[in-house]
């Protein structure tokens, strides 16, 4: 009743509450020698979701996806996926998935267009591969060799290739590492666009930006095991960081009087910036303004930063996302 | 099968794109054969080195040219990729070794055309060569489908691969005839499969050849065919699909069953002195 009652609250998860799961992953663990990558992992991802899974490089992302598409055997727990086993039934599965793996390449003197038709050869369904060298702006490249393709173009060609058998699920692992930000762009396009023709997607990032930008829902993984789970807002709120407003002004303020601000409660002063955190933002910047005017400071840029799941990451873990 | 077929037909245009196929499958079993004809001057002109000749551009494209390119594509994560198709093991595998047959058989085809140049006549018995030749580039694509999923990497193909080249280039019958091979070197090529495979085929080209219907031939046959199959199946429980893939005490032992059909084969052929010059 408390659960229902809660959802209630929250439409969204309500409704993701009520979609099948199209992967339900148990205790799931994995070691390579004496090192345990991942440790118990437990996570389900419902019927037209994006799942992601959020950590830094080495934290257990990539070993956790390559058990659930049957790359790596798991040393102990359960995966279903599309209501098969991974363990018993891998073919079924893998008619079923499309994945693009974090690394992969294909024969350099192979061409975007006979990689498509001989992988879309290997199904028992397959989509047109015109269709889909037009929708990965590929068209152009039908008979580029692989090796002369650019790094957007080969991930493209990688999306395009776990799009031949019109998969139920997706996986994507790391998909937008290496690209350039006008690449990336375009595949968070591609990604969004996938949801909405409405395949799950399970998708591995250490891109905090990404993860928000994408995901239903997402499990902060760190060392192999998964320390926070939910929505992007679910985890964002538990943040115990306070928001922090952003500055920059035409003179060098005093630091002492600023930190005798309304509500601010710690101050980082970098080159061409400074932050304040505080509880109460709307009183902090008024607070500053005046300030600002009784010294004849001018004001240059201001903004405020809300907690973020880097917040969260660092409050869990003890350290960045990226060190 | 239309997965099968696809990748077949890839894999067969793919080889043509790079130079090196062509050097090593074309020009330098071209360049073996001008050798050979300098060294061997017999009457009519390459017939009774014809058979070695098959061998040896064979012999270079199983050992070095398949694993080497599987190899690469395993370090550079083509195969990975693979690994996630709903495709048996066994397809990637026969596509792998037709596709390889295909070019082998063609620059097989070019040395018959460059031999009958220097004047060598038609061999005797075309289709049972083609037979034989056949049986025999299964034997030696299977050594190298094994060598590729005992190497880690395309080094450590070199070294396996010359470590199988060598002896058979010197100790099979290829690059010295058994008969001008010491008692003990006779016996060594009894274990050798390029040994089994000059003879046969040598029995297709020349005159006096008794063609596949002799005890020799049914024996060498099936001597090639026992170790190619062994070595294909035994590919196929070993397929690494990434070169992280650590070989377990399990790989160990399915490359010792390889190995023991092998010894089996020779241990046979000794005891039936099928090996000796003349029988």
């Amino acid at each position: 009743m408390l659960e229902i009652a809660r959802l209630k609250h929250n439409p969204l998860q309500l409704k993701m509450k009520r979609m099948p799961s199209k992967v339900v992953v148990r205790d799931l663990l994995k070691n390579y020698g004496a090192v345990q990558a991942v440790r118990g992992v437990s996570f389900d991802v419902a019927e037209g979701e994006i799942f992601g899974l959020l950590g830094p490089n080495g934290a257990g992302k990539t070993s956790t996806l390559e058990c659930v598409i049957g790359l790596r055997k798991p040393d102990g727990g359960s995966i279903e996926v599309c209501g098969f086993d991974a363990l018993k039934q891998p073919r079924e599965i893998k008619e079923r998935i499309g994945a693009a793996l974090q690394y992969t390449a294909l024969q350099d003197k192979i061409t975007c267009l006979e990689a498509l038709r001989m992988f879309a050869s290997f199904y028992r369904n397959s989509v047109p591969v015109d269709k889909l060298l037009e929708q990965f702006s590929l068209a152009e490249k039908a008979h580029a060799r692989y090796e002369t393709l650019s790094g957007g173009q080969k991930q493209r060609l990688a999306l395009a290739l776990a799009l031949v058998n019109d998969p139920e699920f997706l996986l994507l692992d790391e998909p937008t590492a290496g690209l350039d930000p006008q690449s990336r762009r375009e595949l968070h396009d591609v990604i969004r666009r996938m949801k909405e023709d409405g395949r799950t997607v399970l998708l591995s990032t250490h891109y905090i930006e990404e993860a928000e930008l994408l995901c239903d829902r997402i499990a902060i993984v760190d060392k192999g095991t998964i320390i926070a789970q939910g929505t992007p807002r679910e985890l964002v709120a538990r943040a115990k960081a306070p928001p922090r407003i952003v500055f920059s002004a035409s003179k060098t303020a005093e630091p002492g009087a600023l930190r005798h601000l309304a509500a601010v409660s710690g101050m980082e002063v970098s080159n061409d910036h400074i932050t304040l955190s505080t509880s109460k933002p709307g009183d902090t910047i008024i607070d500053l303004v005046k300030f600002l005017e009784r010294e004849s400071i001018e004001l240059l840029d201001l903004h405020i930063q809300k907690p973020s799941l880097e917040d969260v990451f660092i409050e869990l873990t003890g350290r960045k996302l990226r060190d | 099968m239309n997965g099968f077929l696809q990748h077949l037909l890839v894999n067969f245009r793919l080889n043509f794109r790079y130079v090196q196929a062509f050097v090593f499958g074309y020009f330098v079993p071209v360049f073996f054969l001008i050798a050979f004809k300098g060294l061997y001057a017999s009457e009519p002109p390459l017939m009774k080195e014809f058979g070695q000749l098959l061998t040896v551009s064979t012999l270079g494209g199983a050992c070095f040219g398949l694993p080497v390119t599987l190899v690469t594509e395993r370090e550079r994560g083509v195969w990975r990729r693979y690994q996630l198709a709903p495709i048996a093991t066994a397809w990637f595998v026969a596509s792998l070794m037709l596709a390889r047959f295909a070019i082998i058989l063609s620059s097989a085809l070019l040395l018959l055309v460059v031999a009958m140049g220097f004047g060598m006549p038609l061999p005797v018995r075309p289709f049972e060569l083609l037979v034989a030749y056949s049986v025999s580039a299964f034997a030696f694509l299977s050594l190298g489908l094994v060598i590729a999923m005992l190497a880690s990497s395309a080094g450590a193909v070199q070294g396996m691969g010359q470590c199988l080249f060598l002896p058979m280039i010197i100790l099979g019958g290829v690059g010295v005839k058994i008969e001008q091979l010491p008692q003990w070197g006779r016996h060594v090529a009894a274990f050798l499969p390029s040994h089994y495979a000059v003879r046969v085929m040598s029995e297709c080209i020349v005159k006096k050849g008794a063609g596949l219907h002799s005890s020799n031939s049914e024996f060498d046959l099936i001597a090639l065919i026992a170790i190619g199959l062994s070595c294909c199946l035994i590919s196929v429980k070993l397929f690494r699909w990434e070169s992280e893939q650590k070989s377990t005490l399990a790989t160990k032992a399915w490359a010792l069953l390889a190995l023991a059909v092998w010894v089996a084969v020779g241990l046979l052929a000794e005891y039936w002195k099928f090996n000796l010059v003349g029988k």
